[in-house]
C-alpha cells in the first residue's frame, strides 16, 4: 500500500479576473520508506503539491489518501489530528517560534497530543538525534542557519510521524550545513524508516535520493 | 501546557517592550477607572464596621401625603415623631426599630482652640446601639433611663474628643460639651466608622428625648428616618403597607403614600430615591453594568486594535502550530491565555493604584456622600478592610476576564481563520 | 502625498479597522464630554452683574429653647422684629460699610435656595406667552438695589427702585424686558402673578429694570423678578441675614473675618446670634465647586481617561504597523524620501483617519442632538435662558465640533509621532537585506 497517492489532483486558484491552474491531473504515489525529490523551476507549483499531500491545502478536484485513508470531506480537526500523528514538516525558513527555546520549539507537536506525558524527555531525545542536545536553552537567535534547520527536523521527528515533507529544506544554507542538512535527513529515511518528500533546486541532492520528479507548469513532465 | 503558553507570554513581554508597556499601560488604566467603580459600590454595599448587618437592615426614609385618590398637593419629607411611636416602633415583622435624625447643617462646638467648628449630630434612641454595634474606647452608649427621662447626655466619636479636647480627651467622659448653646455630659467615646455609611455615622449622639422636638405637632411629617432590621423583608413590607392602609382610610381628605418601603440596605443606595417603585434585581444590574462596560469598552477596543495587529506579526506562527496539528479552540485558549498573564500585571498595577486612589482621595471621590453633613470634619476614614480585603481581590480578578475576553476574543479568532498557507507565507 | 495617504490607508483598512471605531467612539464620547463641560463653565466666566467683590452676608440663628441661653421674653414676633431692627441698623451705621440690606427665608442673590415661577407675559386681554424665571423677594426700603450694585435702568420717579412698596409692582432684569417685550417698552406691562381661588388672575404691573443679575454665577440666564415685600410684624423669624457692601479697596475675605470678630460681640441681641459672616467670593466659589467644580472635574476626568486609553491605543497600533512598514519604508528611502517626509505621511495618515472617524462620529451626534437638543447647563427647561451662543443650536454644535476634533486629533497626532520618528530612522540597506 502507498503512503501517500494522488489520484488525478488538480489546484486552481481564481480571483476575481484571474484563474491560475497551480497543479493540472496529479497522479503520484509515493511508497513507505521511500524518498522522493520533486524538482522544477520557481512557480511551477512544487510547493502546491507539498501543500496538499501535508493536508496544509485542499485541491480544486481529485483525492488524496494518506496511509489509504481519503481526506476528502475530513473536518479540519481530522485534519489537525492527522497533521499531527503522521507528517512533520520542515520548510525552507525553518519558522522557528523566536519566544521560545530550543527545547520549546521541539515540543510544540507534541502540544497538540492528548497523553503526552513525558514531552521533554521526547524532545531531548529528537534533538539528541540530530546533534543539538547541547544547545537545548537557547533561543533561535542564538543559533546558526544549520543548527536552526537542525532544529525544525528535531521538531518535524519529536512526535514520531512516518512522513516527513520537505521544502527547500537547505535554500537558505551554505553548501557545508546543507550536507549536514542532508545528512540527517537520508539518516531518518535509512536507519528509521521514513518516507521523505523534499521539494529542492539543487540536482546533486536529488540524485541522492531514491526518486526524482520533475514538474513544469503545474505539470509532472518526468 | 499553562506554563508553556506563559513562558512564552513572558518572553513576548521582555522582547516587545514598547507593545508591552503600552499594552499593561493601557490595561492598568482601564481596569483602575472600572474598579474604582466596582470598590465605591462594594464599600457602599458590603458589611463594614459597624454595619454589620448591612443584608437584613432596612430603612424608611421619606413619607408623602397627598391630596385624596391623586398625586395633586404632593408634601414629601421624613417622618414625624408621632408617626413613628404610633405606627412603627411595635412593627410585629421587625427585629429591631431606630429612629434617627441627622441635623443638616452641623451641630456648632468648639474645639480644643476655642474655634467654632461644626460636628455630624445625630438624634436617635437606645436601639441604634444594638443595631450597630459601637467599639466604645471608654463609657458607653446612653441607657434606656436615660433615654426615657430625656436627661442631656451624649455619646462621642474618639476624632471629636481629640479635637474638643486635645490631650486630655482621654477623660473626655464625664466632662460637658456644649453643641448648638446645650451643655451635654460625655457618657461614652466610640470608634468612629465611615461617614459614607450615613446611617451609622456621627460625631455626637444624643437621645432625641434630650431636645424639643420642632415638629410636636406634626402627625406624619417631620425629620425622622428609620432603620430596621428583620430576616423577612417581605413580610415586613406586608406590614408596613397595611399600616398605610390603615391610615388612609381613617383620613378622608388626604392620602398617605410609604412606596415600596422599607428598603433594604442593596436596594435603597441602587434605586435612586425611595419614591421609586418597582426597583428589582434586573434594575440592580442594569444601573451598574452600562457604566461598567462603558469604562472597559473603549480600552477593550484599544486593546483590541493591538492584539489584532500582534496577531498580524504571529500569522506565521500560528500557521507552523496549525501545520503541527493544533486545533481553533487550542490556539485561541493560547492567546487568551497569554493575554490574561499581561492582562493580570495590569490588574494588579491596576489595584494599587485604585487603592492609592480611593485611600489619598477619598473625600473626593465620596463627596456626595459627604456633603449631606456640611462638614469635612472627619472625612472618609478609609480603612483597611474596606481596601484590602477578598471582595477587592475577587472584584479585580472577574474584571480582567471580562476585559480579557473583552479585547482578545474576536481579533484573535479573525486571526485564527486564516488558511495555513497564507499565514506561514506572511512574512512580519 | 495626499493620494498616497488614502490608499495606504484603503490598503491597510483591516490593520486600521480597530483604531477607526474606537475614534468614532471615543470622538462620540468627547463630544458628549466637551459639550457638558463647555456649558457648565461658560456662564461662570461672564459677568453676574451685581458687585459680588463688595459684599459680605452675616447669618443670624436663634439659641434653641433648650439652650440656658435662650429667653422666652424674646420669643415673641414683636420683640423678634425690633431685635432684627437693632441689629441691622448696628450694620448699616457702622462706618466700614456703605450700605445693607436684609433678607429673610434665604431670599437673597446666591442663596442655597432658588424659587421658580413660570408667568404669563402681556397686557390684559392680549394672548400671553409662559416662561419660567427666578423669583427674588426683597424688603422694601432696606437700600436692596444699592448695595448689591445692580443699576436701575428704567424707573417712574427720581425714588430708588429699592422703596418700591409691597404689591406696587415688580422689577424686572433688563433680560426679561427684552425677551417678553422685544423692541417695547416694557414699564407698565404686567405679568400674572397667580391666579386665585376664585379663578381671578392679579395683573402686577412692571414699574422698573435694572441691569442684568445672574441668581447663581454658573445658570445660563439674567432672568430674575424682583418682588418688593415688607416683614409681617406678627410672624416669628428664626433666622435672617443682612448683607452688607464694603467701602472699596477691601478685601472681601479681610471684611467678613473682621465683621464676625466685631459682630460675635456687638451683634447679640435677643434670642439672635452672629452664626457666620462670609463674603460672597467664597460663597459663589464654594457654590460653584459643588454645583459645577465636582461634576466638571468628574467629566474632565472622564475625558483624560478616554484620551489616555486613545493615546495607548494610538501608539499600540502604529508601533505595530511601523514594524510591518519597515521594508516599504526602506523602499522609499531609498528613492530619496526624507526623513520628514516618512513622519509627514505617517501623520498625515493618522490625521486624516481621525478626520474621517470624527465626521462620521459627529453626524451619529448631530442626529441625536437634532432630536434630544444640546446640553445647556443647569436648569435649561426651567427657565427663560439668555440668548448666547450656548442656546443656538448651530452656533453651539460647531463650536463643541471644533473644540472636539481638534482635541482628538492632538492626542492622535502625539500618539502617532513616536512611531512616525522611530519609522522614519530606518535604514534603507539594513531594511532591504532579505529578512
Amino acid at each position: 500500500m502507498s503512503t501517500i497517492k494522488l489520484s488525478n489532483v488538480n489546484k486552481i486558484y481564481r480571483t476575481k479576473t484571474i484563474e491560475t491552474r497551480a497543479l493540472e491531473d496529479i497522479n503520484l504515489e509515493v511508497a513507505s520508506g521511500e524518498f522522493l525529490s520533486i524538482m522544477g523551476p520557481s512557480g511551477c507549483g512544487k510547493s502546491t503539491l507539498l501543500n496538499i499531500i501535508g493536508l496544509l491545502d485542499n485541491p480544486t478536484s481529485g483525492t488524496v489518501e494518506i496511509n489509504g485513508q481519503n481526506v476528502a470531506g475530513l473536518s479540519d480537526r481530522t485534519l489537525a489530528k492527522m497533521r499531527n500523528a503522521t507528517l512533520g514538516f520542515v520548510f525552507q525558513s525553518f519558522n522557528l517560534i523566536n519566544s521560545l527555546n530550543v527545547l520549546d520549539n521541539v515540543m510544540v507537536p507534541l502540544l497538540y497530543r492528548k497523553n503526552s506525558a513525558n514531552r521533554k524527555q521526547l524532545a531531548r531525545e529528537a534533538l539528541e538525534r540530530v546533534g543539538l542536545s547541547h544547545r537545548m536553552s537557547h533561543m533561535p537567535s542564538q543559533l546558526s542557519g544549520g543548527q536552526a534547520q537542525r532544529v525544525a527536523i528535531a521538531r518535524a521527528i519529536v512526535g514520531d510521524p512516518s512522513i516527513i515533507l520537505a521544502d527547500e529544506p537547505c535554500g537558505n544554507l551554505d553548501s557545508k550545513m546543507s550536507s549536514e542538512i542532508m545528512g540527517i535527513l537520508h539518516n531518518l529515511n535509512k536507519d528509521f524508516g521514513k518516507t521523505i518528500v523534499m521539494v529542492t533546486h539543487n540536482e546533486l541532492q536529488a540524485r541522492d535520493t531514491d526518486r526524482t520528479i520533475h514538474f513544469f507548469d503545474g505539470k509532472r513532465v518526468l | 501546557m499553562l506554563i508553556v503558553y506563559f513562558k512564552q507570554a513572558w518572553h513576548t513581554i521582555r522582547q516587545n517592550k514598547l507593545f508591552s508597556a503600552v499594552y499593561i499601560g493601557g490595561t492598568a488604566l482601564a481596569l483602575s477607572f472600572t474598579m474604582l467603580y466596582g470598590m465605591i459600590f462594594y464599600i457602599k454595599l458590603a458589611p463594614f464596621y459597624p454595619e454589620y448587618e448591612r443584608n437584613r437592615t432596612a430603612y424608611i426614609e421619606t413619607a408623602v401625603l397627598t391630596s385624596k385618590d391623586s398625586y395633586d398637593n404632593w408634601h414629601q419629607a421624613n417622618l414625624s415623631l408621632n408617626f413613628v411611636r404610633t405606627w412603627f416602633y411595635n412593627l410585629k415583622t421587625a427585629d429591631k426599630v431606630s429612629a434617627q435624625y441627622n441635623e443638616y447643617s452641623g451641630g456648632k462646638t468648639k474645639d480644643v482652640d476655642g474655634q467654632n467648628i461644626s460636628v455630624a449630630l445625630k438624634l436617635t434612641d437606645p436601639t441604634f446601639f444594638e443595631i450597630y454595634r459601637l467599639d466604645f474606647t471608654d463609657g458607653k452608649p446612653f441607657s434606656r433611663a436615660d433615654f426615657d427621662s430625656g436627661v442631656k447626655v451624649a455619646v462621642i466619636s474618639s476624632a471629636l474628643a481629640k479635637k474638643v479636647f486635645g490631650a486630655d480627651y482621654v477623660n473626655a467622659v464625664g466632662k460637658t460639651l456644649s453643641v448648638n448653646f446645650i451643655d451635654y455630659r460625655i457618657v461614652g467615646v466610640f470608634s468612629p466608622g465611615s461617614a459614607i455609611h450615613k446611617k451609622s455615622y456621627g460625631e455626637v449622639i444624643i437621645p432625641y428625648t434630650a431636645v424639643s422636638d420642632s415638629n410636636k405637632d406634626r402627625e406624619v411629617l417631620g425629620n425622622y428616618e428609620l432603620v430596621i432590621t428583620t430576616d423577612n423583608i417581605d413580610a415586613l413590607k406586608a406590614e408596613v403597607q397595611e399600616i398605610k392602609r390603615r391610615y388612609n382610610s381613617t383620613h378622608a381628605d388626604e392620602d398617605l403614600h410609604l412606596f415600596d418601603q422599607p428598603d433594604l440596605h442593596v436596594v435603597s443606595n441602587l434605586k435612586g430615591g425611595p419614591t421609586k417603585m418597582g426597583f428589582d434585581i434586573w434594575d440592580m444590574v442594569l444601573g451598574i453594568l452600562p457604566a461598567l462596560l462603558g469604562l472597559l469598552l473603549i480600552p477593550a477596543m484599544n486593546l483590541s486594535g493591538m492584539i489584532a495587529g500582534r496577531m498580524e506579526m504571529r500569522q506565521p506562527e500560528l500557521g507552523l502550530r496549525k501545520s503541527f496539528g493544533a486545533t481553533r479552540i487550542q490556539l485561541l485558549n493560547q492567546i487568551l491565555c497569554e493575554n490574561l498573564l499581561l492582562t493580570l500585571i495590569g490588574g494588579f498595577i491596576a489595584l494599587v493604584i485604585t487603592w492609592g486612589f480611593i485611600a489619598g482621595m477619598a473625600d473626593w471621590i465620596f463627596g456626595s456622600m459627604l456633603s449631606f453633613y456640611r462638614v469635612s470634619a472627619t472625612g472618609a476614614n478609609i480603612t483597611a478592610d474596606m481596601l484590602f480585603s477578598p471582595g477587592a481581590f475577587v472584584i479585580m480578578f472577574l474584571i480582567c476576564m471580562l476585559l480579557n475576553v473583552m479585547s482578545a476574543l474576536i481579533p484573535a479568532w479573525n486571526s485564527l481563520r486564516r488558511p495555513i498557507i497564507k499565514s506561514l507565507k506572511d512574512n512580519a | 502625498m495626499l493620494k498616497i495617504i488614502f490608499k495606504n490607508l484603503w490598503h491597510r483598512r483591516r490593520a486600521n479597522g480597530w483604531l477607526f471605531v474606537e475614534l468614532i467612539l471615543v470622538s462620540i464620547l468627547l463630544w458628549f464630554i466637551m459639550g457638558q463641560v463647555v456649558s457648565l463653565t461658560y456662564p461662570t466666566s461672564q459677568p453676574v452683574g451685581y458687585d459680588a467683590d463688595r459684599l459680605i452676608l452675616f447669618s443670624f440663628e436663634s439659641y434653641p429653647p433648650d439652650s440656658e441661653k435662650y429667653s422666652s421674653e424674646s420669643d415673641s414676633a414683636q420683640a423678634m422684629h425690633k431685635d432684627i431692627e437693632r441689629i441691622f441698623n448696628k450694620i448699616k451705621l457702622r462706618k466700614e460699610y456703605e450700605s445693607a440690606t436684609i433678607a429673610v427665608a434665604c431670599d437673597y442673590i446666591n442663596s442655597s435656595t432658588v424659587t421658580i415661577s413660570g408667568f404669563h407675559t402681556g397686557n390684559p386681554g392680549v394672548d400671553s406667552v409662559r416662561k419660567g424665571t427666578f423669583v427674588l423677594n426683597f424688603v422694601s426700603g432696606t437700600d436692596f438695589f444699592e448695595t448689591y450694585g445692580i443699576k436701575q435702568l428704567v424707573k417712574n420717579s427720581d425714588r430708588s427702585l429699592s422703596e418700591t412698596g409691597k404689591d406696587v409692582g415688580i422689577i424686572i432684569t433688563k433680560e426679561i424686558a427684552d425677551s417678553y417685550w422685544p423692541g417695547e417698552k416694557s414699564f407698565g406691562k404686567g405679568v400674572i402673578k397667580e391666579v386665585t381661588e376664585q379663578g381671578d388672575t392679579v395683573w402686577t404691573p412692571v414699574v422698573g429694570v435694572v441691569s442684568d443679575t445672574r441668581y447663581r454665577s454658573y445658570f445660563n440666564t439674567y432672568s430674575i423678578v424682583f418682588y418688593p415685600y415688607e416683614l409681617n410684624e406678627d410672624d416669628k423669624i428664626e433666622e435672617f441675614e443682612v448683607i452688607a457692601r464694603i467701602r472699596p479697596g477691601v478685601k472681601g475675605i479681610d471684611a467678613a473675618y473682621d465683621a464676625f470678630q466685631w459682630g460675635v460681640k456687638e451683634l447679640n441681641d435677643g434670642n439672635y446670634y452672629l452664626a457666620n459672616v462670609k463674603d460672597y467670593g467664597t460663597i459663589i466659589d464654594a457654590q460653584e465647586a459643588h454645583s459645577v467644580g465636582t461634576p466638571v472635574a468628574i467629566f474632565k476626568i472622564l475625558a483624560a481617561f478616554f484620551l489616555i486609553s486613545l493615546v495607548l491605543g494610538t501608539i499600540g497600533t502604529m508601533s505595530l504597523q511601523v514594524r510591518r512598514r519597515y521594508r516599504e519604508t526602506g523602499v522609499l528611502r531609498s528613492f530619496g524620501a526624507s526623513k520628514s517626509q516618512i513622519v509627514t505621511m505617517l501623520l498625515g495618515e493618522s490625521a486624516v483617519l481621525v478626520t474621517v472617524a470624527f465626521l462620521i462620529a459627529d453626524l451619529l451626534y448631530f442626529q441625536w442632538a437634532h432630536k434630544y437638543g444640546l446640553y445647556q447647563g443647569f436648569g435649561s427647561v426651567s427657565y427663560n435662558m439668555s440668548d448666547n451662543w450656548i442656546t443656538n443650536f448651530g452656533v453651539h454644535f460647531i463650536i463643541i465640533s471644533v473644540i472636539s476634533y481638534l482635541i482628538i486629533l492632538l492626542t492622535v497626532i502625539i500618539g502617532t509621532l513616536l512611531p512616525a520618528l522611530s519609522l522614519s530612522r530606518v535604514n534603507p540597506v539594513e531594511a532591504l537585506r532579505n529578512e
